[in-house]
């Protein structure tokens, strides 16, 4: 995997670097939007990790060079600037991420590992937060210190339906809205049921229970690749 | 303007009312007392015109007196009595009669106004061509009288008209001051976040130049507003490079083998950095709280905000192994901005994790009336005592004694926002026994 870090801050750009280089990324770290140009024209990369605030030629100028030229290059845009305008703007221009600093490296890692996983077409890859994964093919879950979990049909709709967005909370008809056909009787406590056989094959902790709220499963943890 | 209100000497309705009543009122009296005194003479003046005529017509008619006694013309009591009596020859043998009045017989011809004991008389004296010499008399206090209610009568529509007139006066005041009061209203409507220009159409021309100064004033004011608030933004951004390179570095620093001792100043580091892009994400969430371009109001389930936060910090609080959630199922739909919303309620929250000691409970509930929404987040942390109740919703202030390192924004951002949004908020304690734990409600009104 090639990547191309454009960033005009030198402290930035060297940890950033560093720190790709560390889970085997290459990389090539250019400091200004012409030389950022330059580079894409001379150089086949996966991903730009694209800095807006750029010297000599602006970070959308960028972006919209390489949405003309690669329409299939992943671009994750990494700015300071927050507003929900520059947002749209950069996300409207064909951006397929946005960061704002200050930022995690577990979670640029994660919006690459994403960027590239929807490039290569897997959607249908397995889920995972880093602590449980799920395979859609097969039916199984695994954790950290355990292969080959076999689920039944509701249980894996259930744990699919809070694996594709870790961290978020989904309310009981949510859920029973996710682990019922059309037409069939919802028992009531079958979401009650279903997350206590899922805890007891994968863990206690593994689904969590907001009061009054919902279940979910936690955020993405921090993994090296 | 409310100088206006507290001090109606300085009221300019106040004081032209008070001047134009007393302009009229002087010439209303100056105009009633002439008008009453020339109806006043006037009025003798037909009066003595009377005796005169009557005298003249004694003469003509050769009319004679019963030994010139006091003749009333009529014996029923009526508002003009006029008596006739000879004058001069018998006026001793008379002097006991009742009805002879003791005429000097010295008068001359012509008008007289003579005062007996009891009352005083208007007499008319004609030497008669049978030399007989009669005097007519009238009583001047009936006389007078009925001058009196003859000028009064001219008085009348006067006395009427001047309170009339009065309160047209103020009527017209009202309404030609009437755009004053208004625009005192549209000054007050400005908020600080909100400067609009005044209008100056439909206002009286004296004033429309004193509205465009306080207009160029308003703009001045919001550009250096606005430019304080770009400065504010920009440095925020600006931080946020530096923040950034800071982190990545001890983000950097902490993959790599370190002595214990080490670890543990690195953790120190990392908690200072942590505490500097707290109070960035702060200062900019005021910034872009405060400045107005943001997106419409619009229809959101305050359950599903809720949720979006918790989502959000439930990291936080699970480290602290706070059980953190709603007391009961219940939802509401609210009006609002969804990014303020969300700013608000993350805030409120987070400060409730922050302040709440391990093992804690927070406790969040919606409700819902005619009148309004509410919503509560009920912490069982030390609380708030009431004599800084105030003073937490001013920028960078700090409960002093809490250990937490907190941006000392975060409630002054949720007090912009729900005055912004018109809602109120208090604080109480959860359990007002032992006055602990902080209780904060927000109401909207629907």
């Amino acid at each position: 995997m090639r990547i191309l870090l454009v960033e005009d801050d030198k402290m930035i750009g060297d940890a950033m670097q560093s720190a790709l280089k560390d889970v085997a990324y290459a990389v090539d770290w250019i400091c200004d939007g012409e030389a950022a140009l330059h580079s894409l024209r001379c150089q086949q990369y996966d991903v730009v990790l694209l800095d807006l605030g750029l010297p000599k030629l602006d970070g959308l100028q960028v972006m919209q060079y390489i949405r003309a030229q690669h329409p299939a290059l992943a671009v994750i845009i990494i700015t300071a600037r927050d507003s929900l305008e520059d947002r749209v703007k950069g996300l409207d221009l064909g951006a397929d991420d946005y960061l704002v600093k200050p930022f995690d490296i577990t979670e640029l890692l994660a919006r690459i590992r994403a960027v590239t996983r929807r490039n290569a077409n897997q959607h249908t890859s397995e889920l995972t937060n880093n602590i449980v994964w799920l395979n859609p093919a097969t039916h199984e879950a695994k954790t950290l210190t355990q292969d080959n979990i076999l689920l039944s049909n509701r249980e894996f709709a259930l744990l699919q339906t809070l694996l594709i967005r870790p961290g978020s909370i989904h309310s009981k008809s949510d859920l029973e809205e996710r682990i019922y056909g059309w037409g069939e009787e919802v028992e009531s406590n079958a979401v009650e049921f279903l997350i206590h056989c899922l805890r007891k094959k994968l863990g206690i902790e593994t689904i969590k229970n907001v009061r009054g709220v919902g279940w979910m499963v936690s955020k993405n943890a921090p993994v090296t690749r | 303007m409310d100088g206006v209100e507290k001090c109606p000497s300085n009221s300019l309705k106040t004081r032209l009312s008070y001047w134009i009543s007393a302009a009229i009122l002087s010439v209303a009296i100056i105009a009633a007392s002439f008008t009453f005194s020339s109806a006043f003479e006037e009025a003798h003046e037909l009066q003595d015109d009377v005796l005169q005529q009557m005298a003249v017509l004694f003469d003509h008619y050769s009319l004679t007196l019963n030994n010139g006694t006091l003749t009333p013309l009529s014996q029923d009591q009526l508002e003009f009595q006029v008596s006739v009596q000879l004058l001069g020859s018998n006026s001793a043998s008379n002097a006991l009669d009742q009805n002879t009045l003791a005429l000097p017989s010295n008068l001359t011809d012509g008008f007289h106004t003579v005062n007996l004991a009891t009352q005083s008389w208007r007499v008319f004296v004609r030497t008669l061509s049978s030399t007989q010499r009669i005097a007519i008399a009238q009583d001047t206090a009936i006389r007078d009288d009925i001058a009196f209610e003859t000028a009064l009568h001219t008085l009348m529509p006067l006395l009427v008209l001047i309170p009339l007139l009065l309160l047209l006066l103020g009527y017209i005041l009202g309404k030609i001051l009437g755009p004053i009061s208004m625009l005192a209203h549209e000054v007050d409507r400005q908020t600080e976040h909100d400067l609009q220009l005044i209008p100056t159409t439909q206002l009286p021309s004296e004033i429309v130049p004193f509205v465009e100064a306080i207009n160029r004033l308003l703009s001045k004011n919001s550009q250096v507003i606005a430019s304080q608030k770009r400065f504010i933004a920009d440095a925020a951004h600006e931080l946020r490079s530096p923040i950034t390179a800071l982190s990545l570095q001890a983000q950097r620093l902490q993959q790599t083998e370190l002595t214990d001792d080490a670890r543990q100043k690195l953790n120190a580091l990392q908690a200072g950095i942590g505490r500097s892009i707290h109070l960035l994400e702060q200062l900019l969430s005021m910034a872009r709280q405060q400045d107005n371009s943001v997106q419409q109001p619009q229809k959101i389930s305050l359950k599903m905000v809720f949720v979006e936060v918790i989502e959000d910090l439930y990291p936080l609080a699970e480290a602290k192994e706070i059980d953190l959630g709603f007391s009961q199922d219940n939802d509401a739909e609210l009006n609002a901005n969804p990014v303020r919303l969300k700013t608000l309620i993350h805030n409120l929250i987070d400060n409730a994790i922050r302040y709440t000691p391990n093992g804690g409970k927070i406790d969040l509930s919606i409700t819902k009336t005619d009148q309004y929404i509410e919503m509560t987040i009920k912490d069982t942390g030390p609380g708030i005592a009431t004599d800084e109740a105030l003073k937490v919703f001013e920028p960078f202030y700090r409960v002093l004694g809490s250990n937490e390192y907190g941006s000392g924004l975060g409630l002054a951002i949720v007090a912009s926002i729900v005055q912004q949004m018109d809602a109120k908020i208090s604080l109480a304690p959860t359990d007002a026994v032992n006055n602990c734990g902080l209780c904060i409600t927000v109401q909207f009104a629907l």
